[in-house]
This record gives C-alpha cells, sequence and structure tokens, in this order.
C-alpha cells in the first residue's frame, strides 16, 4: 500500500484514530510518519488540515491548559465516589468515568465543556423521569424557603410539619 | 425484507442526498461509562435494555431484535459496517456488547458501544424530522424503565464531553461529484465548520473520500434543542444541494457529449467487467450515479445503493462466499454488479 499522504514511498506506519467511535485509518511512509509526529510536538494545528487529529489528545491539550494555568497537579488528586476516575485520568483518555464525575469534577470540566458547545445550558429534551425529579428539586427548595420562614416566626409545630415534608421529598429523589 | 436503502424513495432530492443519520446517546446513571465498566456491568446493561425492549412495538409496527454482538462472525459483523449499520469499530471489538436492530436495519439500538446506549435510525434520502421522530419514541420509551443519567444544566450525561446535552449526532451523506471536481470541499468544509457542523469523506479514510461522498453532520450538542440542531443542518444540506445541482446542470450544457461518453463508458465497463475491485466500483458507480441524476440513464436509486452498501470485501463474502482472497472476491464482486445492472 503507498503512503496515502505523498503517494510514492510504501505505507508502514498505521495511525488509527477513534473519533466520536468512528474508526479512521490513515497509512503513511517512514518519512511522513516521522513529519507528523514532529510537527504533531510544535505545530499540532497543520495535522488538522491534513489528517484531522485524534480528539482524545486535543481534549487532552486543553486540557492541559486548565490544569497549568490552575497547578492542579501538585495537590493531592480527588476521586470521583462513584467509579474511582481522577482528572487526570479523565485527561489523559478524554473521556468521562460515569455521571458522577460530571458532578464531582463539574467547575473543572466546565472550561472544556464551554469551549466544545460554546455554550454551556442544554436546551431541548427533557426526559420524562428527569421532569419530575426536576419539579421535584423546586418544591424542596420552596419548603426550605418556608421552613425558615417558619423558624423566624418561631412557628414551630408548622417547622416540624414542613421539615417532615422535606424529608420525605428528598427520600423519594 | 428489504435493507432500509433498497426502498424506493421519493424524497431523494434529485440524487444527491444519498442516507441520513440519526443517532442519540444515552447512559444509566448507575453504572460507570464503558470506558470504566466491569464484563458483569456490560451484561446487567445489556440484560436490562433486553428487558426494556422485549414485548416494545414502536409506531410502523418497528420491532427491535436483539444480536449478541459476541456470537456474531467477522465477517457478518464486518459487513454489518460496510451496509454502514454499525461503526468498525462497534465490528471490531465485540465483546460485551449488543445490538437490537429492526429487520429492515433502519432502527438499531447500540449498547456498551461508546455510550451504553445509543439510538441510531438510517434513512434513505434525507427524512431528518422522521428519523428524530423515530429516534425519539424509543429514547421516551427506554427512559421509563431505565431513567437515563440527565443534568439538569448539561442535557444528556455522555462519555464524551463532545457528545453531551441532546446526545444527537445527525448527519447526511450526500454524493458530490462536480463540487469534489470543482475543489470546493475544503471551502465546504471550513464553512460549516464556523457553523457548528462538520463535513468528512464518508466511504474513504480520514478525508480522503471515494466515491464522491461526502457527510455533513452536527458537531454542537450542548444548548442547541434537537429541532433546531436539525433544522440547521438541513439549510446547510439544501444549500450544498442546489450548489452541486447547479454545477451539474452548467457542466452538462457546457460538454453534453463528454460527460455522456464518461457515463456510459462507465456502464459498459461495470456491465462487462469480470474482476471490479472495490475502489473502481466506487468511481465507475459515482457516474452512473451522477448519469441518473441527470437523466441519461435509467437505473433505480435502490441499485445504486446497493452497489454502494451491499460490495465491500466482506458483504462479498458473506453473501456469495468465495475465500478471502482478493482476486475471488472481486470475480465476485463484478458478478454481483452485472446481476444488479441487468435486472
Amino acid at each position: 500500500m503507498l503512503c496515502e499522504k505523498c503517494k510514492k514511498a510504501e505505507a508502514v506506519t498505521h495511525i488509527r484514530q477513534n473519533i466520536n467511535g468512528e474508526l479512521t485509518e490513515t497509512h503513511l511512509c517512514e518519512n511522513c510518519a516521522a513529519e507528523l509526529t514532529g510537527s504533531f510536538e510544535n505545530h499540532y494545528g497543520k495535522l488538522f488540515s491534513d489528517f484531522g487529529f485524534g480528539l482524545d489528545s486535543m481534549l487532552g491539550s486543553i486540557f492541559g491548559q486548565d490544569f497549568l494555568s490552575e497547578n492542579l497537579l501538585s495537590k493531592p488528586e480527588e476521586k470521583c465516589k462513584m467509579c474511582g476516575s481522577t482528572l487526570s485520568a479523565i485527561r489523559k483518555s478524554g473521556n468521562v468515568g460515569c455521571s458522577e464525575c460530571y458532578r464531582t469534577f463539574r467547575s473543572e470540566l466546565m472550561p472544556l465543556i464551554q469551549r466544545i458547545h460554546g455554550k454551556t445550558v442544554h436546551s431541548g429534551k427533557i426526559p420524562e423521569s428527569a421532569e419530575g425529579e426536576i419539579s421535584l428539586k423546586n418544591k424542596i427548595a420552596e419548603l426550605e424557603k418556608e421552613l425558615k420562614k417558619a423558624v423566624d416566626e418561631q412557628n414551630f409545630e408548622k417547622a416540624v410539619e414542613i421539615r417532615d415534608e422535606i424529608a420525605s421529598l428528598k427520600n423519594s429523589l | 425484507m428489504n435493507k432500509w436503502f433498497e426502498k424506493d424513495n421519493k424524497t431523494n432530492e434529485q440524487g444527491v442526498v444519498v442516507s441520513t443519520r440519526i443517532r442519540l446517546a444515552r447512559n444509566l446513571s448507575d453504572i460507570p461509562f464503558p470506558n470504566r465498566m466491569t464484563d458483569e456491568q456490560k451484561k446487567d446493561v445489556i440484560s436490562r435494555v433486553g428487558k426494556a425492549l422485549e414485548k416494545a412495538k414502536f409506531a410502523k409496527d418497528i420491532t427491535l431484535k436483539m444480536l449478541d454482538m459476541e456470537k456474531l462472525d467477522n465477517i457478518t459483523a464486518n459487513a454489518m459496517a460496510e451496509r454502514r449499520i454499525i461503526s468498525p469499530e462497534f465490528a471490531a471489538n465485540r465483546k460485551g456488547r449488543a445490538l437490537f436492530i429492526s429487520e429492515d436495519e433502519s432502527v438499531a439500538v447500540f449498547v456498551n458501544e461508546e455510550d451504553h446506549i445509543r439510538i441510531q435510525v438510517l434513512s434513505a434520502g434525507s427524512d431528518l424530522p422522521v428519523c428524530l421522530k423515530i429516534a425519539s419514541e424509543i429514547d421516551s420509551y427506554l427512559d421509563k424503565s431505565l431513567s437515563f443519567s440527565f443534568d439538569e444544566t448539561l442535557g444528556y450525561l455522555t462519555q464524551c464531553p463532545t457528545n453531551l446535552g441532546t446526545g444527537l449526532r445527525a448527519s447526511v451523506m450526500l454524493h458530490l461529484p462536480m463540487m469534489e471536481s470543482n475543489r470546493m470541499i475544503e471551502n465546504l468544509a471550513n464553512t460549516v465548520s464556523k457553523l457548528g457542523m462538520t463535513v468528512r469523506g464518508s466511504m474513504g479514510e480520514g478525508s480522503n473520500s471515494r466515491g464522491a461522498l461526502y457527510q455533513i453532520s452536527n458537531q454542537v450538542t450542548l444548548g442547541i434543542s434537537e429541532q433546531n440542531a436539525i433544522d440547521n443542518l438541513m439549510s446547510i444540506v439544501n444549500q450544498v444541494i442546489r450548489q452541486e445541482q447547479s454545477l451539474r446542470k452548467s457542466a452538462y450544457e457546457r460538454d453534453t457529449l463528454s460527460t455522456d461518453d464518461q457515463i456510459y463508458r462507465a456502464l459498459g465497463l461495470l456491465s462487462n467487467a469480470r474482476l471490479v475491485s472495490t475502489d473502481e466500483l466506487l468511481r465507475l458507480s459515482s457516474l452512473l450515479r451522477l448519469g441518473a441524476s441527470l437523466g441519461v440513464l435509467k437505473i433505480d436509486v435502490s441499485v445504486l445503493n446497493s452497489l454502494l452498501f451491499e460490495t465491500g470485501a466482506y458483504s462479498i463474502c458473506e453473501k456469495l462466499g468465495g475465500s478471502p482472497d482478493s482476486k475471488e472476491r472481486d470475480r465476485l464482486r463484478a458478478e454481483f454488479v452485472r446481476e444488479k445492472l441487468v435486472k
């Protein structure tokens, strides 16, 4: 097989990329492959036009900027309670570990999400199951306000009632 | 039963649109994403989805049958990838994965691909709203028993942050021989990337395309509703269609004889050749597709689609047997193409 870039020499290096689950392969000769790795370090912008580049490494480099600026790597790393992922594991793979990670590492992930999508607030379909949850959360927030008001007014009988209601709503969350 | 790409299609936008795909990414909240799942958890997700879909019947009598990817052989799995139903990656790594699929293969639910669940609807022609409606119906149905992972601000949570929000990827495959020969694809790619969309060659590798087939899809999934995303995509696609059509028309008017000559030569070769490689077939069937759209040839879109989706190396092996030896495969492919064109 001939090199896909120079179309002259025999391809010896195969580059596999998995972008959003879509696998692409590029076959390159020794020279073009060397050029690719060389240019990757100084100048990965060029890659985009020639080959497209791996999302994983792109996410990694975006993460990298945030890490450097916040000097996060010098602190002991926080782990996600559900799956055990650390931020550096997420950075390395470009994949988030589980739903809980989005809560645990929200403030660190937000700049990346903003850079990918330009926006940070969902618009569109809301699943029925979450609709219930979202209205439940709103209800709890309202009751908490009422609870505070009842306590301020020293209406303890009412406060106990509200407290129990909040507890039972929180249970069903 | 005919496959999705063999169906009669009246909305084929005058021979430019080849197919349309909608994909929704969904996950369960109590299990880590596929990159951190154990084998047990993979089995668990497959069985939960299986249970949820067991008696499900969707609009247009769509039912989904389970395929255990682990039990599929290499040839069958890769032939499915060639028919565009699954990704080459899903075909290559089958362990702990399953597929629930409709008889015509237009609707599929993938389990344990890049996300726990991915719902896909394919169609020949450009029916994005119809595809989205079917996908959304299956999504709502599954959500009732699986309650998908959803965050008030980030929307549907996905393994890769690029899919957050709606989890929707909509794409349209277009045949753009004239824009390609006029070197307009790079320009198109630059323009659509500014609009949150992307263009890639859809049969080739990387940015190279074969058969002048390109795919335009949305990239941004957070902060834009499903409806707006497909409206934006369609408005771009419609402009591309008009441009390709006008180029075709002027090229044909400028030199009818040469264009006819090229198209009839392609037909002559494919109707008579005894050995046909995939590359050659893609190149020549691109001319047949152009000929059909200009009204020079009378070939059904379903035949053109068969030449495109059913002639990959594994598809030929799956249908006609034969050894993996490439010469034998090229012979069988030539035979298949001749039969399709005689009909």
